[in-house]
């Protein structure tokens, strides 16, 4: 039960992030372009507790976040692109090979080319990958920097385990680090 | 390690793919498509003023020294307007609210 007090205090964390982050301007325009600071939960549950937890976590900020800020086409979006990330993460981590960092870096990728996707899907418009060049590398250097962050504080959080399960809950750090 | 480099490298030429297909010409044409069919294309040789207004919301259009831009929208995320002016061939300016593109083009 405890894990889902801690969870639902990470979805209330991410959703500040997301609202932080829709109030700092950009000095380049792109549709749906952000620098994707919410990320940062959705990388650190992934590898604190599991991929189902971190898909959890996911649905309930794009849910939370079209409800307060947003309308069903903001849902479609945040869902999409964090989906598309999500699952290209998870795939990663479980190969063992890559760090929490490089994972991180395609999640952010990723999800800028899931919300490339949608708009022109939305648009009916191939036009839309003109900005990948930006949007892409925006994605994967925010990716580093989440990557990076999350991994101090796994590191920092590792001290103050605790364990309702009777498994060891807490995955490595991925490999190759 | 190395992995991790390799595939933060490859993620970044992946997505700096698409440079090669951009051409660094100037366009003359501005084809604007609403809902995904063409609304109206414009020669940017010739300035001019549109206004588009249907049941997602207004735009006004404008065309000035071969570049053409957004003046005022009444869209929620203002994208449109701070996509600033464009001229290159390839280059777009999106409306996601009004589904509105406006695209520069070469006039073959
Ligand atoms: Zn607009």
């Amino acid at each position: 039960m405890r894990r889902y007090v801690i969870l639902s205090q990470i979805v209330a964390f991410s959703l500040a992030l997301f609202l932080l982050e829709s109030m700092i301007p950009l000095p380049f325009m792109a549709p749906g372009a952000k620098l994707g600071l919410s990320q940062i939960a959705t990388v650190f549950t992934l590898y604190y507790f599991s991929s189902r937890d971190a898909f959890i976590v996911l649905t309930a900020r794009a849910v939370l976040s079209s409800f307060f800020f947003g309308g069903p086409g903001v849902f479609v979006y945040s869902i999409i692109g964090g989906l598309i990330s999500l699952c290209g993460m998870i795939i990663l981590k479980r190969t063992g090979k890559f760090s929490c960092v490089s994972v991180s870096a395609t999640g952010g990728f990723l999800h800028n080319l899931g919300q490339l996707f949608v708009a022109s899907i939305f648009m009916e418009s191939a036009k839309f990958f003109y900005y990948l060049p930006i949007l892409g590398v925006i994605g994967v250097a925010t990716g580093i920097v989440i990557g990076f962050i999350a991994n101090e504080l796994l590191k920092k959080i590792k001290l103050t385990k605790f364990d309702n399960s009777g498994t060891p809950p807490y995955p490595p750090l991925g490999g190759g680090q | 390690m190395r992995k991790d480099i390799l595939l933060i490298l490859s993620l970044i030429t992946l997505s700096l793919a698409p440079i090669l297909f951009l051409s660094d010409s100037k366009g003359n044409i501005a084809e604007i498509t609403v809902d995904g069919k063409i609304y109206k294309t414009l020669n940017l040789d010739k300035n001019a003023e549109l206004t588009i207004k249907n049941e997602y919301g207004e735009n006004k259009i404008v065309v000035e020294n071969k570049k053409i831009f957004v003046e005022t929208a009444n869209c929620k995320d203002g994208v449109c307007v701070k996509t600033g002016a464009i001229s290159k061939s390839g280059e777009i300016i999106a409306c996601l609210p009004h589904r509105l593109l406006i695209e520069i083009k070469e006039n073959e």
